[in-house]
């Protein structure tokens, strides 16, 4: 069970505010929800904490897990996980092959990572599906696919950059259920990014709006 | 480690290009050269040669790939004129050039074919179809080698406009499919082939091994008579080339700012008026069946002179006007290979080195500046300057740097040569590439724990693959198709087919000529086969997978 915390973030791009100050301490299994039009650095924002901002940005403000400052890590040893709108299923890889390139932090050693994915994948509804190409699954199916790569990574915390934009009506309920019962079952802090109300309202967090360069909540 | 790649890559490919573009002026600072150059009796009608030959085969290659590109897109073949198209973009000028000789000379496949039953010729006529004197052969030689390139570059830009819907949205304001085609697409494709119609210009006013060929002989073109003195053993006459070549320069500058300066002084202005005046008629003088088949028709050509190659090559005593050798003997082939050996050897070394190392390097530069769409553009001007300068005008003084170098009739010399016009085509293919995958892979990859170099190799290489196979059949076939580059750096030690070629063509050896162009043809496209198996048979279950 871990604390995400965000200090005094800020975004700057060639020398004007895009974003910030943001301060918020998000609690296990809690939803920080930030909403605000396109263009006002929602996804630059995601991109900062997991460490993957262009150099064109400069940044002030510190990400923390757990107290540890995450500033100087890497993106791959900062326990963040991420979903995008697209679920970016490797498409040269199987269902299982994707699945297992989430598991390769989680230690599970070589013989045992087959059934581990087996078991993994059934317990989304997936069996069977290992084998499969990633193109030939259904909306629903892939994002249950990315879902399971992601977690099966442990993260400590979870960044969710508009993830369920690109479903179609009918399955975004159900995966935006399954996404939340399994944030709060696994007790991540998240920080969720997003122009859809309802989100917001399944969220049940705290709630930053953008209203465009340099505003504030 | 970052700045390594793009410090290596200005390095290996604008370096040379500039520090021979200054070897060149300064061998041509010279008073008296100048005067010489100037005083050569012919220089006006050498020039004008060059001028008339490259913008002529330039403006119809352009129209006739615009007419091919529209009647295919039209027609929902886009994809079958690619294919159609690939073949002949693969088949170097030289053996292009040889090929129609072959077919176009009083002597040639097409006069056999008439004679004597049509024509009454029972020996060849004394006609000039080839090496006339008004150049019309090089312009058609020009012609059939540019149209398959123009070809592909506007199907390139056609999968970066949403031309579906722009077609849609014309024929339901009631125009027809052609006009709603040159207003609406058309342009956009053009704009984004101006860089590579530059270059076909440049290329068409300057090129050596064409006019070589197909060209006109006394006098020829300016190219051929700065070749000329270049290769002279009188040095005395060498400045005199280092100012040819600089006049060269200056020509081809000329010519393109005045074509650019005509087509938006005139043709826009027409154009625009045509494409708001709302006429909508139901055709087109340009839907007519002549302009919809003359893309057919030219790389048909392109087809007949391979064709004739490799009927030349196996025959031997062939008298006129037998259509057909009166002996077919592979026995000239056999021999044939034993004499090729070396230069095919030289061939298929430096064209496959050189192609791995430009996608080497061009994969390195193009994963830093993936996200930097600013630098790309500037890099690729950068690397493009070779395709858009006559070559003599660097060729020349990048010879002197390579005697410095101790590199020149070196292998290395040769591979160094054919890289500076090698990278701009990996550059194009790959840079694009890797700027395409959307970013997100990396990041998820990434923060699933995988390092960089392992994010690299197992997420983003895999993508790439088909992408650099495209890269490597585009590389070596532009290494094949070399001739200049090889000449001044192979120095006469190195050569390779393409040089071998243009050296049997000059001979009269018109079976051996033939052999070499063969062979030209037939080692890209061996490459082109085997590089889209290798494509096909990968990741042959993935659908998702970059194509």
């Amino acid at each position: 069970m871990s604390t995400l915390t965000l200090k005094g973030i800020s975004l700057q791009v060639a020398g004007k505010t895009l974003l910030g100050p943001v301060d918020a301490e998000i609690l296990p299994g809690q939803i920080l929800s930030i909403v605000g039009r396109s263009g006002t650095g929602k996804s630059s924002m995601l991109a900062f904490l997991c460490g993957v901002l262009p150099a064109a940005f400069s940044t002030s403000g510190r990400v923390l897990i757990d107290g540890e400052d995450l500033s100087a890590l890497p993106p791959e040893r900062r326990g963040f996980g991420i979903l995008f709108q697209d679920d970016l299923l490797f498409p040269h890889l199987s269902v299982a092959g994707n699945v297992a390139f989430g598991l390769r932090r989680a230690g599970v050693p070589g013989a045992g990572r087959g059934p581990a994915i087996e078991t993994a994948l059934a317990s989304f509804g997936l069996a069977g599906f290992g084998p499969s190409d990633p193109a030939t699954l259904s909306g629903g199916e892939r994002a249950r696919v990315s879902l399971l790569r992601t977690l099966l990574s442990e993260p400590k915390a979870l960044l969710l950059d508009e993830p369920f934009a690109h479903l179609d009506d009918e399955t975004r309920g159900s995966i935006r259920t399954l996404v939340f019962d399994e944030i709060r079952r696994r007790q991540l802090p998240t920080v969720l990014v997003t122009h859809d109300a309802e989100d917001v309202v399944a969220a049940q967090g705290q709630v930053i709006r953008l209203d465009g360069p340099g505003a504030l909540p | 480690m970052k700045r390594a790649s793009v410090v290596l890559l200005l390095l290996i490919g604008v370096m040379p290009v500039v520090a021979g573009f200054i070897g060149t002026v300064m061998g041509a600072v010279s008073v008296p050269a100048w005067r010489e150059l100037l005083a050569e009796p012919g220089l006006l009608h050498a020039s004008l040669l060059s001028i008339g030959t490259g913008v002529a085969s330039t403006l119809l290659a352009l129209a006739v790939a615009h007419m091919a590109v529209a009647t295919a897109f039209l027609q929902q073949r886009a994809a079958t004129l690619r294919l159609a198209a690939l073949p002949a973009l693969a088949t170097p000028h030289v053996a292009i050039a040889i090929g129609l000789v072959l077919l176009l000379a009083p002597s040639g496949l097409l006069l056999r074919a008439v004679s004597p039953w049509a024509t009454g010729y029972e020996q060849a006529p004394d006609w000039a179809t080839v090496q006339d004197p008004f150049g019309l052969a090089l312009t058609l030689g020009l012609i059939v080698k540019e149209v398959p390139f123009l070809i592909l570059v506007l199907l390139g830009g056609l999968s970066q406009v949403p031309a579906d819907r722009l077609m849609i949205q014309g024929r339901v304001l009631g125009y027809g499919a052609f006009k709603t085609w040159f207003v609406a697409v058309a342009p956009l494709l053009h704009r984004q082939s101006r860089l590579a119609t530059v270059a076909v210009l440049v290329f068409g006013v300057t090129n050596v091994e064409m006019a070589l060929v197909l060209g006109p002989t006394t006098p020829p073109t300016l190219s051929l008579l700065v070749w000329r003195w270049f290769t002279d053993t009188d040095l005395a006459i060498r400045s005199q080339a280092y100012a040819g070549a600089l006049l060269m320069l200056l020509i081809s500058a000329l010519v393109v700012a005045l074509l650019a300066g005509a087509a938006h002084a005139v043709l826009s202005p027409r154009w625009r008026a045509w494409a708001t005046n709302g006429h909508r008629a139901p055709s087109l003088r340009l839907d007519g069946l002549a302009s919809r088949n003359v893309g057919r028709v030219v790389l048909g050509l392109g087809g007949a002179a391979t064709v004739a190659l490799l009927i030349r090559s196996v025959g031997g005593a062939w008298r006129f006007p037998a259509v057909w050798p009166a002996r077919l003997s592979i026995a000239a082939w056999t021999q044939g290979l034993q004499d090729m050996r070396a230069a095919v050897a030289a061939s298929i070394t430096v064209g496959l080195v050189a192609a791995v190392i430009a996608i080497g390097i061009v994969l390195a530069v193009a994963e830093v500046l993936h996200d930097r769409p600013l630098a790309r553009r500037r890099f690729a001007m950068l690397l493009f300057i070779p395709l858009v300068l006559p070559q003599m005008a660097f060729l020349f003084g990048l010879q002197t740097v390579l005697i410095r170098l101790g590199m020149d009739g070196q292998w290395t010399g040769v591979l160094w040569s054919h890289l500076l016009f090698v990278l701009p085509y990996a550059w194009v293919v790959l840079a694009e590439a890797r700027a395409q995958l959307p970013p997100g892979y990396r990041i998820v990859a990434r923060t699933l724990g995988a390092g960089p170099l392992t994010t690299w190799v197992n997420i983003l290489l895999p993508q790439l693959l088909r992408s650099i196979l495209v890269a490597a059949g585009l590389c070596f076939a532009v290494s094949m198709a070399l001739y200049l580059p090889t000449q001044f750096a192979g120095g006469g030690r190195i050569v390779t087919v393409t040089t071998e070629a243009a050296v049997a063509m000059s001979s009269g050896d018109l079976r051996s000529a033939a052999s070499y162009g063969v062979m030209q043809a037939l080692l890209p496209l061996v490459v082109f086969a085997v590089t889209a198996w290798i494509s096909r048979a990968l990741f042959a279950d993935r659908k998702g997978m970059p194509a």
